[in-house]
């Protein structure tokens, strides 16, 4: 077998079975699960039933508001979620009332009609600490479609012209292009399928990037490098290691598109969230397969050209590490992007190696970019990767046996061009 | 078998080999000397080519050393490591495959050299977790693994014990019966009398005597470390 490959297969081997590789593997979905999981958590929190209080002052719309708010605010039970009172006060000391209402744990809202609620829909609600941001929503919510169809029903009109009114318009969105026409474009899938590739990709390489110098420096840092020298030239030792390492990158994704796959066929089972596995397995995913990957050889490449400067693994992480907050840049523009495809910023940052693989994801996904386009930034990048490499084996062959000596950037200028 | 041809290499304008001419035959144990900083090392590194020198040329088997493929060359370096995380029949079979021993041959040829030093028992271990004379041992199996027919042992006696040392002398006669060439340095002179058949010694990067291990030992007292002391200037210089 080529010795590149013994190289490659020994690294993918033993990436593989690392602890950092492993946890890298499940990073993205620890994260993504700390940062969801709250809202989700808020979204579907059950609601405890609770005592409102109404004091109506005058308005006389108590039995038909406790109504709406009985039949709006439900359990997930299906039952009313507020046990509705009503207290009657003067308007002078109502503040007193609302107080002990609340203070004392008699009720946990209430709310305080103002006189005239017919013109001027004022209610101010008063609740106490364990009332949750949600709850207030949604009881605002009720107040105010209470409040408007009161209006409606005021103007003369029925339940059912009323019904009519507010009924919210059937919008589809279609997207057309040149190669299939107008077809009915799924916004999620359309911003949420790259934006995860993209996130997956900046996840795989931060996480993986102390992983990626310590498989760099490892021999040297061993003294098992003269042994390697002895038996392999050091280009086809810098390519193994590159291809090993990019191997990696494509277990990872592989790992990852399978659990998307297993998602969209039975996630709809248990989530809201209703993508079917035709709508994300599209031409499209075989481009940003390719660009992940892409993605992952470049800064493998960089990692074992720029690592092999050290001798040792903390140095290599303190002045390399920093390389891996490039591929945080796209995330932080990507609502911009979205907003203006045409921002100039778009095009630079595609040109600039170590966020083109990141930058091209996002314009196939959510610009649609051009076909020509993306082969042609697919060579240049490739171009990026081989000309990294290259001269990382430069750097490399001269360093191999450099121990404690820091190389000047001159001294790296002289090695490249020698 | 090894033909160096005044070969000079210096790093930042110090020289630390200056024209040192060697002819090696085939099936030879040679012995190569020199007190610390010499260029021992360093002339063992250009003729594995992991230095390339200013000038001369290397030649094994006729080939110009930066032509000659890994396989017909099996090294120790002085400097010991290894991937202290790997098995160690994993290591041995990496390093089998990348000297080029066939597919078919790796796990018979693993077994064969971890059976031989006496480490079959240890195969399925972490490197780390063996003994340094232990791991010393894995890499005299690496430098050996696809038996080559030029073998450079740098030190390969230093943190072994006497049986150990028995064992790898051993090893080295037997190489020699099957017309193998093997370059070893060493600072242990009655390691050079008990194995070598030639020798050279080496000072400031220059040959300063080179011939039969008898011829030199008579021709300084009948003894290796007399001849030792006298042409590096003793422990004072």
């Amino acid at each position: 077998m080529n010795k590149t490959l013994i190289v490659a297969q020994w690294e993918l081997k033993r990436g593989l079975r690392s602890k950092a590789f492993i946890f890298s593997l499940f990073m993205p979905f620890i994260v993504l699960m700390f940062s969801i999981l709250p809202t989700i958590f808020a979204m579907n929190s059950k609601i405890e039933s609770k005592d409102i209080g109404i004091i109506d002052q005058g308005n006389a719309i108590y039995s038909e508001l406790s109504k709406h708010l009985k039949s709006q605010i439900i359990t997930s039970e299906g039952e009313a979620a507020y046990t509705i009172q009503e207290y009657q006060t003067t308007p002078t000391n109502h503040d007193v009332l609302v107080e002990s209402l609340v203070a004392d744990d008699i009720v946990s809202i209430v709310l305080v009609i103002e006189p005239d609620f017919k013109n001027n829909a004022q209610v101010n609600i008063y609740h106490s600490d364990a009332v949750g941001l949600e709850e207030i929503s949604q009881v605002r919510r009720a107040i105010k479609q209470f409040s408007m169809e009161k209006r409606i029903v005021a103007l003369g009109m029925t339940k059912e012209d009323m019904d009519y009114v507010l009924e919210s318009p059937d919008v589809t969105v279609f997207e057309v292009s040149d190669a299939s026409g107008a077809t009915q474009s799924n916004l999620l899938v359309r911003y949420a399928v790259p934006g995860i590739f993209l996130w997956l990709l900046v996840m795989g390489i931060v996480m993986s990037s102390s992983m990626l110098i310590s498989g760099v420096i490892e021999e040297r840092s061993n003294r098992i490098i003269e042994i390697m020298m002895s038996s392999i030239k050091p280009n086809q030792l810098m390519a193994g290691k590159i291809l090993g390492i990019g191997m990696l990158g494509i277990v990872q994704i592989t790992f990852y598109l399978l659990i998307v796959l297993i998602l969209t066929l039975f996630g709809s089972s248990f989530t809201e969230i209703d993508i079917s596995a035709a709508e994300v397995f599209t031409p499209k995913i075989i481009l940003y397969f390719i660009y992940f990957i892409m993605g992952y050889f470049m800064y493998a490449s960089l990692y074992v050209s720029l690592g092999s400067l050290y001798d040792n693994e903390r140095d290599a992480s303190q002045s390399v590490g920093f390389l891996s907050l490039f591929a945080i840049i796209p995330i932080m523009l990507i609502q911009p992007i979205m907003m203006n495809p045409d921002t100039p910023l778009a095009g630079i940052l595609s040109f600039i190696p170590l966020t083109t693989p990141f930058m091209m994801i996002l314009k196939i996904g959510m610009l649609s970019a051009p076909l020509w386009e993306v082969l042609l930034m697919m060579l240049y990048l490739l171009a990026w990767i081989i000309l990294i490499a290259w001269m990382g084996s430069k750097i490399f062959r001269t360093t191999l046996l450099m121990y404690g000596k820091r190389a000047t950037l001159k001294e790296i200028i002289q090695w490249i061009r020698s | 078998m090894l033909k160096i041809d005044k070969i000079s290499k210096a790093f930042t304008g110090v020289k630390a080999v200056n024209k040192i001419s060697l002819h090696i035959p085939e099936g030879e144990v040679f012995g190569f000397l020199g007190p610390n900083g010499a260029g021992k090392t360093t002339t063992l590194r250009m003729i594995m080519d992991i230095l390339q020198p200013d000038s001369g040329t290397i030649r094994i088997n006729d080939q110009l050393s930066t032509k000659c493929d890994h396989k017909y060359v099996g090294y120790l370096p002085e400097e010991r490591g290894i991937y202290q995380k790997a098995k160690v029949q994993e290591v041995v079979e990496y390093f089998a495959k990348l000297k080029s021993v066939s597919s078919s041959e790796v796990k018979s040829r693993t077994e064969k050299w971890l059976k031989k030093l006496k480490i079959n028992d240890l195969a399925n271990k972490k490197v780390e977790e063996l003994s340094k004379g232990n791991q010393q041992k894995v890499q005299f199996i690496i430098a050996v693994i696809n038996e080559p027919a030029l073998m450079i042992f740098d030190e390969p006696f230093t943190g072994l014990d006497p049986i150990n040392q028995i064992l790898v002398r051993d090893i080295i006669s037997e190489f020699k019966s099957q017309n193998k060439t093997v370059i070893l340095s060493t600072h242990q002179m009655a390691k050079v009398e008990e194995n070598c058949d030639s020798m050279c010694l080496i000072h400031k990067g220059e040959i300063v005597a080179q011939g039969k291990v008898a011829d030199i030992k008579n021709e300084y007292g009948g003894s290796l470390d007399k001849a030792f002391i006298q042409l590096t200037g003793g422990p004072d210089e």
